[in-house]
């Protein structure tokens, strides 16, 4: 009797201790909706907003993450040569890694994942969780340090960064209430797919979440110079130069004509 | 408003900043008779752009700025074409030499190393020469004291030039050389600028003046039209093998630039041959104290991205 019972005792601890975690999940009322999913870059492009809106389990909070591209991305190591001179002391590679990583958390949220507290690194979602997952070549280097050093570097271009009071909470409606956010996002931003998650965070866990796509792409003027710089190299550096000639002869003859010439 | 994006540099930059840089460094150009590399790459990389992309973009506005500086000196007739044609035939060797010479450098090791305490060196060198030496030219002008060619010139050095073959005369510089000078010379820079990884304005401008004894307007002229074939060069070479020219970039750049380089040229003329030294010299020694406290002070990000000067 027992030895029949068991693996129907078995299924039921395991999903009891959470082994089916997107079962809970699925239960819990979520949507999330994107305004725009598709981004044109064109020659005027500087940057995009984009819009999330949709509905989250009422008691629950909102932290938006946008990532992508995955790249590896080769730098060079800055140390100290003979104790007291920076040079470049080789290079190291950081393999599978966003391109971007933006974080956009409630007012609620945003101390605690600012500070990258374990709760964050127990969830698996803030600057600490991707530390963690970042693979580094030469595995020999210290990752905790190098990561840090990444993350000012990308800081700095705007590419990863935590954005304050970017979530509104609009009007509750039984057990779901409504938010809006708009996310900045840096010009500086590669082409490619990315991925807009919404996850609704609630005793320092994830309750539900869901997610969207978003394309970069170029178009028009860019996407055409791109196009001819990639695939036609030469002809692109010698057209390059020509109009550069030609630009050059031009202001000197527009000057010499300013001066009534000869 | 007024930013345009650059499919290459994969970021949009503000129009206005940016011509008002080329605009800044074409006039540097057009005065000194330097590419002006040193200066626009870091910048170009301040506002977002990454420096493979700085580097090479800035080549092809280089060509800009040079055909207009070249021309506006060449209206001026500061350009001796001869040995322009020389040093760049000298240059070209030089470049090709300087490749497998970094390439044996970088199996060695230690290649940063020893390009940055040459080039860091070598400027401070040049620099305090070329200051002291323009300083001299001006006191004595101000002394007004009949200037002398200083006797001590005709030194081993001198008679050297006089002893070598073929022999010509360059008429727009006023000298009398062996066809070997400039394409020994210009091999050298060519060497030492791939090697550096620059453009070589800043050592070609002090070999002219002191080692071919050219005038320093004419050597400003003929350093622009020897500029002009290195960056082309450069760009077309980039644009095959790396594919980092950013042509919007680029065009933005030397629209100003070009601009700047007439403006410059026309600084110039009303510049004294030793004010002009002088001020480059200060130049020089400015880019040398960067250098020098970029190697002795911890950089805020202890990573960079890949290329670049």
């Amino acid at each position: 009797m027992l030895k029949k019972l068991f693996p129907v005792i078995v299924v039921f601890l395991i999903c009891s201790a959470g082994w089916c975690p997107d079962s809970p999940m699925a239960a819990l009322p979520m949507q999330m909706k994107l305004k725009p999913n598709h981004i044109f870059i064109g020659a005027t492009f500087n940057g995009a907003r984009i819009s999330v809106t949709g509905n989250v389990p009422a008691n629950s909070e909102v932290l938006i993450r946008l990532m992508g591209p995955f790249e590896n991305t080769k730098l060079k190591k800055k140390g100290r040569a003979l104790g007291f001179l920076w040079m470049n002391m080789g290079a190291v590679e950081f393999q599978n890694i966003p391109s971007v990583f933006l974080l956009f958390p409630s007012n609620a949220l945003e101390k605690s994942l600012k500070n990258d507290s374990d709760e964050w690194r127990k969830i698996g979602l803030g600057f600490g969780a991707l530390e963690k997952q970042a693979k580094i070549i030469p595995a020999s280097e210290d990752k905790q340090k190098l990561f840090k050093e990444f993350r000012k570097l990308k800081e700095s271009a705007g590419r990863y960064e935590i954005q304050k009071n970017k979530v509104r909470y609009g009007e509750t409606h039984g057990s779901t209430k409504t938010f809006t956010a708009t996310m900045s996002i840096p010009s500086g931003m590669p082409k490619g797919s990315y991925k807009a998650q919404v996850f609704a965070i609630k005793n320092g866990s994830v309750v539900t979440s869901a997610e969207e796509h978003i394309i970069a792409e170029e178009t028009g003027f860019p996407a055409t110079l791109s196009f001819l710089a990639f695939h036609h190299g030469t002809l692109y550096g010698v057209l390059a130069v020509l109009v550069a000639i030609i630009a050059g002869l031009v202001t000197g003859l527009v000057f010499k004509g300013g001066k009534g010439g000869h | 408003m007024w930013h345009l994006y650059l499919p290459i540099a994969g970021n949009s930059v503000n129009v206005i900043l940016v011509f008002g840089l080329g605009l800044f460094v074409g006039l540097l150009s057009g005065i000194f008779g330097v590419g002006g590399g040193f200066l626009m790459t870091p910048l170009l990389i301040t506002i977002g752009i990454p420096p493979t992309v700085a580097a090479a973009s800035d080549s092809n506005q280089i060509v800009g700025a040079s055909t207009s500086g070249t021309l506006a000196h060449y209206r001026l007739g500061n350009v001796d074409f001869k040995m322009g044609f020389l040093l760049l035939v000298g240059g070209v060797i030089g470049g090709t030499v300087g490749v497998q010479v970094i390439k044996v450098l970088r199996q060695m090791g230690n290649a940063g190393f020893l390009i940055n305490i040459t080039y860091v060196l070598m400027l401070g060198f040049v620099g305090i020469y070329m200051f002291m030496e323009s300083l001299q030219g001006l006191k004595k002008e101000t002394d007004r004291r009949p200037i002398k060619k200083t006797q001590k010139r005709e030194s081993g050095y001198a008679r050297l030039l006089k002893k070598l073959p073929w022999q010509t005369h360059f008429e727009k510089s006023g000298v009398e050389l062996s066809v070997l000078m400039p394409l020994i010379l210009g091999t050298f820079v060519g060497i030492l600028a791939a090697i550096m990884g620059v453009g070589g304005g800043f050592i070609m401008v002090p070999v002219m003046v002191y080692l071919l004894r050219m005038p320093m307007h004419v050597v400003v002229g003929t350093s622009l039209f020897q500029i002009l074939f290195t960056c082309i060069n450069v760009t077309i070479m980039q644009a095959h093998s790396n594919h980092t020219v950013d042509f919007v970039l680029a065009l933005i750049l030397l629209i100003g630039s070009s601009l700047g380089a007439q403006f410059g040229a026309k600084i110039s003329k009303r510049l004294k041959g030793d004010q002009l030294k002088i001020i480059l010299a200060s130049l020089v020694l400015i880019v040398m104290v960067k250098m020098l406290l970029g190697l002795l002070l911890e950089p805020s990000v202890l990573l960079a991205y890949i290329g670049g000067h």
